[in-house]
């Protein structure tokens, strides 16, 4: 349960960095709706393995799926309820939400910066 | 990890894209984790032994495990392997692929879609309720932009309540646009399932309509001579729902 919590956690890091991100270069709330909404539910039913496994994908379908952290969250949320895991199962899923953090407001805090001179 | 049996050998080449990933052989001890981990969906264990015993005439044991956290997987992809699996197996010990000759033959034939290719019928559908979605959020952004804008004084200043505003867009988006137009329209369910006096009903909606002519024309490759039912029903209703609004408006106005 705490692996659970944690990784939710990280997950609304992630999911708050994105939404950022999304708002740092839109002009409008409408335009930020839109682009989350579409750029976030399109990976993360198609390639983050709701689906269809990550590792059934191929191409730029799998390199999304490895990299996106929604992707990393089905794992983590599976495994704790469907399988019983702890933390040491699943390290480099929480290593990969840990690392997507700084990633995504990285890009967010570089995109206003650039936008604002 | 043992050199494969040649039996073994013969199971994994069973395997093959695109209904299959390669398969990878690993040793027992690296199971549990990929299967942990979501990296294998499906693990055979193929027992030490295992040819010395069928080919002895004794009877031997595989173990599938399965990730029934990937449910569709699960459930389709365990009923493959097994049959594979045991098929493979059969053709080894009498050195020949022998079918059972079955007393009823079954020819299927998928006629639109041969390879029953999913994404020939989901990804259209997809398409046609994003339009649908996209037309609702639309509307109500305009809304919200009008209240942005101070259009929503002006229709404060009519002769409507606040509630009855709030109602016509409730109506509008939930029992109008929602619910029929995307649930019951066809898009999602066949309209053959829909109970019939609510299938005929939603002959009455665009949608429904829309949905069957876009389904004729991209899926059957069919003609106007055979969507033409469909267009003029299109045409039916656009042309009486903005004479509805015509005079709707018309009278408002004389009103006001």
């Amino acid at each position: 349960m705490p692996a659970l919590l944690v990784a939710a956690f990280l997950f609304s890091l992630c999911s708050t960095g994105i939404g950022l991100l999304a708002s740092s270069f839109t002009r409008s709330q409408i335009g930020a709706l839109f682009f989350t909404m579409i750029g976030t539910m399109l990976p993360a039913i198609q390639c983050a393995g709701l689906i269809n496994p990550v590792t059934a994908l191929q191409g730029a379908g799998r390199a999304i799926g490895e990299a996106y952290p929604a992707s990393h969250m089905l794992t983590i949320a599976r495994g704790v309820f469907g399988k019983a895991l702890g933390f040491a199962d699943l390290v480099p899923d929480f290593l990969a939400l840990l690392a997507a953090v700084p990633v995504i407001l990285r890009l967010a805090i570089a995109v206003l910066a650039r936008l604002a001179r | 990890m043992a050199a494969a049996a040649a039996v073994s050998l013969r199971i994994g080449d069973a395997f093959a894209p695109p209904f299959f990933m390669p398969p990878e052989r690993i040793s027992l001890d690296q199971a549990d984790a990929r299967l942990d981990r979501g990296r294998a969906t499906f693990v055979l264990v193929i027992p030490s032994g295992f040819q010395r015993r069928i080919l002895a005439g004794r009877s031997a044991t595989l173990q599938l495990n399965v990730d029934a956290t990937r449910m569709n997987q699960a459930f389709t992809g365990s009923g493959y392997i097994r049959d594979i699996a045991l098929g493979e197996v059969a053709t080894f010990v009498q050195g020949v692929r022998t079918a059972p000759a079955a007393p009823v033959a079954l020819a299927l034939r998928a006629r639109f879609n041969p390879a029953l290719t999913l994404s020939w019928f989901g990804g259209l559908m997809e398409v046609i309720n994003c339009i649908t979605m996209l037309s609702v959020i639309l509307a109500g952004a305009a809304l919200i932009r009008g209240r942005e804008h101070g259009t929503v004084e002006h229709l404060l200043a009519m002769p409507v309540a606040p509630l009855e505003i709030m109602l016509a867009k409730l109506w509008a988006m939930g029992a109008v646009v929602l619910l029929p137009l995307n649930m019951l329209s066809g898009a999602n369910t066949p309209r053959e399932r829909i109970p019939y006096v609510l299938r005929e009903r939603m002959l009455l909606a665009p949608t429904t309509h829309f949905v069957e002519l876009s389904q004729a024309i991209l899926l059957r490759g069919a003609g106007i001579g055979a969507v033409w039912p469909q267009l003029l029903a299109l045409l039916a209703i656009g042309g009486a729902l903005f004479g509805l609004a015509l005079v709707r408006f018309g009278m408002a106005m004389r009103r006001g």
